[in-house]
């Protein structure tokens, strides 16, 4: 093997990606030629560098959980439209009629899988909501987390990790754990409280800073919508979901739908 | 509003398919670095990666069980990278190849003694730098050494995927290291290392 030919394995060699046959040649050369010898060994150098000093970037979890709901809201589409095929296709009276059939259908693609509507805004949050709420009741805690009882020093945690002004609930509720999810300039707040037996979970998060996350849109629509009230109810699974925009804040509660109390709590303070 | 009878009665990712979510989910994280070298911009890679992940799921009867799945992930990422935000991106300036080769041979010359190269320069660059140098790589070098030594497939396995011959795959790798040696090199001597130094050693 001369230089030429040598020259063509430096990388294959590094990467241990060359046949036995051409792998003894190669290094028969190697030990002969100390400038090819210099090419090879920066080669491998700058492999070791790339390897190990190159840092993967996590991919932040309120992505993680949006792309998974996007998926789920996907799986519902196609599942919605195959229950209307199927009203279609065994109605005995859209069978006799073709031609209603086919306009239903048309009406159903135009309006419904690819208008991504109010509704569709609402639960897609609703269900990130009620995610995180489980998640942290099952004691998964974003990284930066503190368990405190003291609202204040929860106040200075949650200002001083990108939301400014947090807000908290006006209740006699106690804080049990305050966390921080941040995804690149956005930051979320994730908060649990004790209402006697039972745990709230609240998310908030700067308005303002929407736009840098994955619900642009919900807070366009929510923030037109909570003009005229003081805060929004969504039923999801078994929880009830409270939304509320105070001052550039928005706070969503989530309660189970079978603890009366907080509940009752909540809303009365919110009036 | 949501109405009583539009609640959804399970978690949501219990409504995913199970072997999507045990073959694909865990490259979630593989996945969204590759967007991030793609298009450089953390909104953009966070489009690119849900829309990736919206194809998959949507042909996901068409991944046959038993490939990489993780390569296959990646090229409906490469796809729906050409197709949308490739226009987006402004190509990278023009690179003078001969230009870097001359500066590799004046450092090779200066250099003598490689293992020097190892110790004292290389193993005192930063990782902002390392970072640096690599996102200053034309796109198609870096895909490609990124897929060789961050995600460790082989050289057929970059070919197919980048639909590129293998002696491509190659001589790509072999010049992205190149181009890295000489800016790794250049930034080692900016934050003071002394070469000369070396050498007398
Ligand atoms: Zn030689
Ligand atoms: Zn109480």
């Amino acid at each position: 093997m001369d230089c030429k030919e040598f020259q063509q394995y430096i990388s294959p060699l590094v990467d241990n990606q060359i046949d036995e046959n051409k792998r003894i040649e190669a290094e028969k050369h190697l030990q002969q030629c100390p400038s090819c010898f210099f090419d090879f060994k920066v080669e491998s150098i700058v492999k070791k560098i790339v390897s190990f000093k190159f840092v993967k970037t996590a991919c932040p979890d309120v992505l993680k959980k949006q792309i998974v709901f996007s998926l789920v809201s996907q799986e519902g589409f196609f599942e919605r439209l195959l229950s209307y095929l199927k009203i279609i296709f065994f109605s005995k009276y859209l069978r006799l009629s073709f031609a209603i059939g086919l306009i239903l259908l048309l009406s159903i693609i135009i309006s419904n899988p690819f208008k991504k509507d109010k509704e569709k805004y609402y639960k897609e949050f609703a269900s990130v909501v009620y995610q995180n709420c489980r998640e942290l009741k099952n004691h998964n805690f974003p990284e930066k987390t503190i368990f405190t009882t003291n609202h204040d020093v929860v106040k200075k945690f949650i200002s001083s990790n990108g939301i400014l002004t947090p807000k908290m609930p006006n209740t006699d509720w106690s804080i049990i754990a305050a966390g921080i999810e941040s995804f690149d300039k956005f930051h979320a707040a994730h908060l649990l409280f004790q209402c006697e037996e039972d745990t709230v979970y609240l998310m908030e998060f700067d308005i303002n800073k929407a736009k840098y996350s994955g619900y642009l849109n919900f807070v366009n629509e929510i923030y037109s919508d909570l003009k005229s009230k003081k805060y929004l109810e969504l039923n999801f699974y078994d929880y009830i979901i409270i939304l509320r925009i105070e001052e550039n804040i928005l706070m969503a509660y989530a309660i189970n739908a079978h603890n009366r109390h907080p509940h009752e709590e909540l809303i009365s303070s919110l009036e | 509003m949501l109405q009583d009878s539009e609640r959804i009665t399970r978690p949501p990712i219990e409504n995913l398919d199970e072997e999507f979510r045990k073959e694909a989910l865990p490259h979630m994280d593989s996945l969204y670095n590759f967007a991030l070298q793609l298009t450089q911009d953390s909104d953009d890679a966070a489009d690119l990666l849900q829309e990736t992940y919206i194809k998959a799921y949507r042909f996901w009867d068409k991944f046959e069980k038993g490939t990489n799945c993780k390569a296959w992930l990646f090229r409906i990422m490469k796809n729906s990278f050409i197709n949308f935000y490739r226009k987006n991106i402004k190509s990278p300036e023009k690179l003078d190849y001969d230009e870097i080769e001359e500066i590799y041979e004046t450092i090779k010359s200066n250099e003598q003694n490689p293992h020097n190269l190892d110790r004292e320069i290389f193993d005192n660059v930063l990782d902002d730098e390392v970072m640096e140098a690599i996102k200053s790589l034309p796109e198609e070098f870096r895909t490609v050494l990124l897929m060789c030594d961050i995600e460790g497939m082989s050289y057929e396995e970059i070919a197919d995927f980048m639909d590129i011959p293998i002696g491509t795959v190659r001589s790509r790798i072999h010049r992205a290291r190149k181009l890295l040696a000489v800016k790794l090199y250049d930034y080692a001597k900016s934050r003071g290392y002394n070469v000369d130094e070396a050498d007398k050693e």
